[in-house]
């Protein structure tokens, strides 16, 4: 765009801003930063970007009022107004200057007709810019497009423009005196010659009978039959001949066949509406089928297939993975209809899909996804599910590279789904330097369960970070699969772990419940627990296995002697406590027969944990 | 030389306050064809309306709306509406063209009750069965005084431009054109290369044509006429470029469209620069293989762009047009298309575009250039077939019979060269005589074919100027010659 200048203040190269106003500027241009970047960061209808857009075009217009307009420069680092730097790029977070400097532009000028409806618009388009939303990748270009009141930008081009004389092409050809003719080599003039063959009967004719232009039209200077098996082959049919000199001349025929009729502008109008509907992604799926389906030479094959890998890759970049998938789709349906007339290439066609699920094309879409929450995991899963075992490996790779939970799920998702065969492949991310590549194919083998899952689990059960020892038994948990597992992070160094470990075990189904717990009591380690959970263990064994339990837990009981010591006592009172949990009748007699004995605690315990069985048995007495 | 600036005689373009106001007024006015002055929903429209005439007119005083070869201004500043406001705007401003009404100036003192009291009347009336001078009447009658209607006379023979505006003008088109032939070669150039291409600078140089396009055509329309800078197709496709977005102008479609139109218009041959080089220069006419080697520039072309390039509307749509810009409306043509589906918009308008530069200008497929209005009278053989009858229509009504930049011979013994199309009447365009039977002249004359006073003058024939040794070139070129 060329500045134009009723945008400039009429005399600005004079008119000396005062100091106070300069300030002010240089104010403005710093708050301008700060608001451009708050409006990029905020939704729009969020009060801060809102509110701080005002106040700052309030301002702004103002100045821009006060000195009838504004004209800027852009350097590399620094914006003058005039000869006064008015902004200098303080950082590279914040770069005014390089920002437009980069574009190409060079000036940018506001007049008087910037208003608040400018600014919504200019911060719009430079928020569109700096997030680079799709397709905003060329700020001269999103400027020119949101045709913002009351801006104007020049930018290198524009400049070059100016200098560039379009009357270099007069120069290079040979002017003369007589201004239009070229230099002949006998130095004729040949003016007159135009005029030589013009008498035919038909001009003259012609001009009587019509009153208007002649019917020699194209004759004379141009042979209509040259090229014709070019014109053939461009589509054109013969035209009937040229009018004689009974027919109306070729530009009256013109004339009328060319006049707009009214029910053109319907179809003007359905026109645009039909255009509005282009829609890119379904256009180029469209093309890159007819352009693969119409090759018959091999390398052009070839070429064709890069062409769509390519544009594959841009659709994953963008974190279109509809498109992307749909791409692939078409390439799996032009495979079927290779195979009867070249069958070899549908071998091609298999490489490129598997290319499409390698390490490098996968990779691609990382960044992307990461850009865009809003992609949800259905859509990542289903693109994955394009491709076979072949790709387990890199989307086990990508997984530590995904910030959105939502993603790493879907990935978890499918990686479980399509790996229980393959297990070997995605159990590499445990041994992965990375804690939380570790966690996730943690969480992976959890899913698909079975010995080989588990064999690669244990090795997770070591890991030093606790995040992936928690996620083995929440994953497990989830499942209700590994007690035993879960049962050995009873014993952990870290009492996260060890609570989380034990809260899980008792959410697991009774047969995994008692194994692991039969396991625990069973440990030497077991005393070294804490007496809660001890206890708690001790109860839940008891309810878990019933009349099996009772001997074990008589055995506290009986152990009393005269030096009883304090673990001791804390045993015989929890051992009560999980007979009073256990509802085999077994339970209730060897409590009966404690509740009868000359031992008066013993009655007392035996009393209490039979009034707490029968109230969970029956609800009461 | 003096900078080229687009300067304070630019046509200035409408701001948001300009479109607001003229988009409530057409939807106001297509509210009361509906409903009567009670009705809620004209009341509302009303007085939003009502809103933006009054900021408008304390900021300007009287406020101006016209209607000029189709374009709407707004107190002198062109407005430009999205597809769907143009829909709007063209079914009223038809309606005021059949009444007389060239535009309406409205005055500042104007108050709400006079403006319901105009709108319904002008909304109401039978078209068929009024005219200028009778809504003028009515007006009186009804005691509305702050409403001017302008005739259609009043705009259609008020110039936009001045000379002098219009020599600057050129200069910028010349910049502008020469630019993006330029571009067109660079970008060819590393398509060639298979090298990755930048689009920022084939985006601006569209942009500046349909800058350049919005204030004045006929400068670039001339240039096209130019005939001899290439080998390849880099001013061919810039010359489809500026015939693509005068069609896209003049349909309306939005600058966005617009700058996807030209870009598309701008590569559509860029397949070409994947065929031998020998195929492209050959000398003679092309053979049976040399066709079906060049056939394949539509694949070629769409497979460049889609590798070249990087994907987005600009590039899909160009991807697209390169590769239907030889299907014919009836889906024959090349490529063979596996699923018969109607062509792209863009592409309908580039087919005419590229068949009318390529047979006028006898470079690309025919060797032997053949003249305008004998190329136009193959494509009007070839309407509904071929291309589209619509879009053909408009285009000859854009670039006329005799596009700019033709020369002719004229029944006076002038020697002229066209200037501007005359939509009303395409075979009498309006031509600068260069000279006569005795030499040129010191100062070429402007006239307008189509007035009577011009009756004396008829056309005899086109020109070929490389016949008679006759630099186009020069003529298009040169200041002198304006």
């Amino acid at each position: 765009m060329i500045i134009q200048d009723y945008f400039m203040p009429d005399n600005q190269s004079s008119n000396i801003m005062p100091p106070e106003n300069l300030k002010e500027l240089s104010r403005l241009l710093t708050d301008l930063v700060k608001t451009i970047k708050i409006v990029s960061v905020y939704p729009e209808n969020n009060p801060l970007p809102v509110k701080l857009k005002e106040s700052f075009s309030e301002r702004f217009i103002n100045l821009i009022t006060e000195n009838s307009g504004l004209l800027l420069k852009i350097n590399r680092d620094e914006i003058r107004y005039q000869n006064e730097v008015v902004h200098k790029d303080k950082s590279e977070d914040e770069p005014l200057a390089q920002t437009f400097h980069n574009s190409g532009i060079t000036e940018i000028s506001f007049s008087r007709q910037f208003n608040f409806d400018s600014a919504n618009i200019f911060f719009k388009t430079m928020k569109a810019f700096v997030n680079r939303e799709a397709g905003a990748g060329d700020l001269v270009a999103l400027l020119w497009q949101s045709d913002i009141p009351g801006f104007d930008y020049c930018t290198v081009e524009d400049t070059i423009l100016r200098e560039f004389d379009g009357g270099m092409m007069v120069q290079e050809s040979s002017l003369n005196d007589s201004g239009f003719f070229k230099n002949s080599d006998s130095g004729s003039i040949v003016y007159s010659n135009i005029f030589i063959d013009d008498n035919s009967s038909a001009v003259t004719n012609d001009l009587k009978g019509t009153g208007k232009s002649s019917g020699l039209i194209g004759s004379g200077a141009f042979n209509p039959n040259v090229d014709a098996v070019a014109e053939k082959q461009m589509g054109f049919m013969p035209a009937p001949p040229r009018p004689g000199k009974s027919l109306p001349d070729t530009a009256l025929i013109l004339n009328d066949a060319f006049q707009m009729a009214d029910s053109d502008k319907d179809k003007a109008e359905a026109f645009l509406l039909d255009d509005a509907q282009f829609d890119m992604h379904r256009s180029t799926i469209n093309l890159l089928n007819e352009i693969i389906l119409s090759e018959d030479n091999p390398n052009e094959f070839n070429d064709t297939l890069v062409t769509i890998e390519k544009v594959q890759s841009e659709y994953l970049r963008e974190g279109q993975l509809n498109i992307a998938g749909e791409i692939l789709d078409n390439l799996v349906m032009v495979r079927g209809r290779l195979s009867k007339t070249h069958p070899q290439w549908q071998e091609k066609i298999t490489a490129a899909l598997t290319m499409a699920g390698s390490k490098e094309k996968l990779e691609n879409v990382v960044p992307a996804l990461n850009r865009r929450s809003d992609l949800t995991g259905e859509t990542i899963e289903s693109y994955l599910n394009h491709f076979g075992w072949e790709a387990l490996s890199a989307v086990t790779g990508i997984l530590g590279e995904l910030e959105h939970h939502h993603h790493r799920e879907a990935v978890c998702r499918y990686l479980s789904r399509s790996g229980q065969e393959h297990i070997d492949i995605i159990a590499r991310g445990v041994f992965d330097r990375r804690w939380f590549v570790v966690r996730n194919s943690v969480t992976i083998l959890a899913n698909i369960g079975g010995e080989k899952a588990m064999s690669y689990l244990t090795k997770a059960l070591g890991h030093d970070d606790a995040r992936v020892r928690l996620q083995v038994i929440r994953g497990l948990s989830e499942k209700n699969k590994g007690a035993d597992l879960i049962a050995r992070l009873v014993w952990d160094k870290d009492e996260v772990v060890r609570q989380a470990a034990m809260e899980a075990l008792y959410k697991m189904d009774k047969e995994e419940l008692l194994n692991a717990i039969t396991n625990i009591i069973n440990d030497e380690r077991f005393v070294s627990l804490g007496t809660a959970e001890q206890e708690n263990l001790l109860i839940s064994y008891s309810r878990l296995a019933g009349e099996q339990a009772v001997a074990y837990l008589t055995n506290f009981i009986s152990k009393w002697g005269v030096t009883r010591n304090q673990a001791e006592e804390f045993y015989q009172e929890a051992a009560f406590k999980a007979l009073g949990n256990n509802l085999s009748e077994k339970a209730e007699k060897v409590l009966l027969k404690f509740n009868h004995s000359w031992n008066k605690k013993l009655r007392r315990l035996a009393s209490s944990a039979l009034a707490y069985r029968r109230q969970l048995k029956y609800g009461g007495n | 030389m003096e900078p080229v600036r687009l300067e304070k005689e630019r046509l200035e373009m409408a701001g948001r306050e300009e479109h607001e106001m003229i988009n409530l007024l057409f939807i106001l006015f297509k509210t009361a064809q509906y409903v009567d002055a009670n009705n809620s929903g004209y009341l509302t429209q009303s007085a939003k309306y009502c809103v933006a005439f009054r900021r408008m007119a304390d900021a300007q005083g009287k406020i101006s709306i016209k209607v000029i070869d189709g374009r709407i201004f707004v107190c002198d500043k062109l407005v430009r509406f999205d597809s769907d406001g143009m829909v709007r705007a063209k079914s009223i401003t038809d309606q005021w063209h059949q009444l007389g009404i060239g535009g309406i100036v409205f005055d500042d003192s104007l108050d709400n009750r006079q403006i319901d009291k105009f709108v319904h009347l002008l909304a109401t009336l039978k078209i068929n069965e009024s005219n200028r001078e009778q809504v003028v009447q009515r007006l009186i009658d009804l005691g509305i005084e702050g409403v001017t209607l302008l005739a259609v006379e009043d705009n259609s023979h008020k110039p936009i431009l001045t000379e002098e505006r219009r020599v600057l003008l050129r200069r910028t088109a010349r910049a502008n054109f020469f630019r993006a032939i330029s571009v067109v070669e660079d970008v060819m150039v590393r398509a060639a290369q298979d090298k990755e291409i930048d689009l920022g600078k084939a985006k601006r140089v569209v942009h500046s044509l349909i800058d350049q396009l919005t204030e004045d055509e006929t400068s670039l329309i001339e240039l096209t006429s130019i005939r001899d800078f290439d080998e390849y197709t880099y001013a061919h496709s810039t010359n489809v470029c500026v015939y693509a977005l005068t069609i896209g102008v003049r349909l309306g479609l939005d600058k966005n469209r617009l700058s996807q139109l030209g870009f598309s218009a701008l590569f559509h041959d860029i397949g070409k620069i994947k065929l031998p080089g020998d195929l492209i220069r050959k000398p003679d006419a092309y053979d049976e293989n040399d066709w079906l080697q060049m056939q394949r520039h539509p694949i070629l072309g769409a497979k460049t762009i889609l590798r070249n390039m990087r994907h987005d509307y600009h590039t899909a749509r160009a991807a697209v047009t390169a590769f239907e810009h030889h299907i014919n409306e009836d889906l024959t043509g090349y490529p063979v298309l596996r699923k018969k589906e109607s062509t792209n918009l863009f592409s309908k308008i580039i087919a005419i575009a590229d068949s009318f530069d390529a047979m006028s200008s006898g470079r690309v497929y025919i060797k032997k250039a053949i003249s305008p209005d004998e190329v136009l009278r193959k494509m009007m053989y070839q309407m509904t077939v071929k291309f589209d009858a619509f879009i053909l229509k408009l285009f000859v009504n854009i670039i006329g019979i005799y596009p700019a930049g033709t020369l002719l011979l004229l029944s006076t013994d002038e020697l002229a060269v066209v200037a501007a199309n005359n939509a009303g009447d395409l075979s009498r365009p309006q031509v600068r005589i260069l000279g006569n039977r005795s030499g040129p002249y010191a100062q070429p004359i402007n006239i307008n074919l189509s007035l009577g006073e011009n009756d004396n003058r008829k056309i005899i024939r086109i020109i070929d100027p490389a016949q008679y040794n006759i630099d186009i070139k020069n003529i298009i070129l040169s200041d002198k010659y304006i």
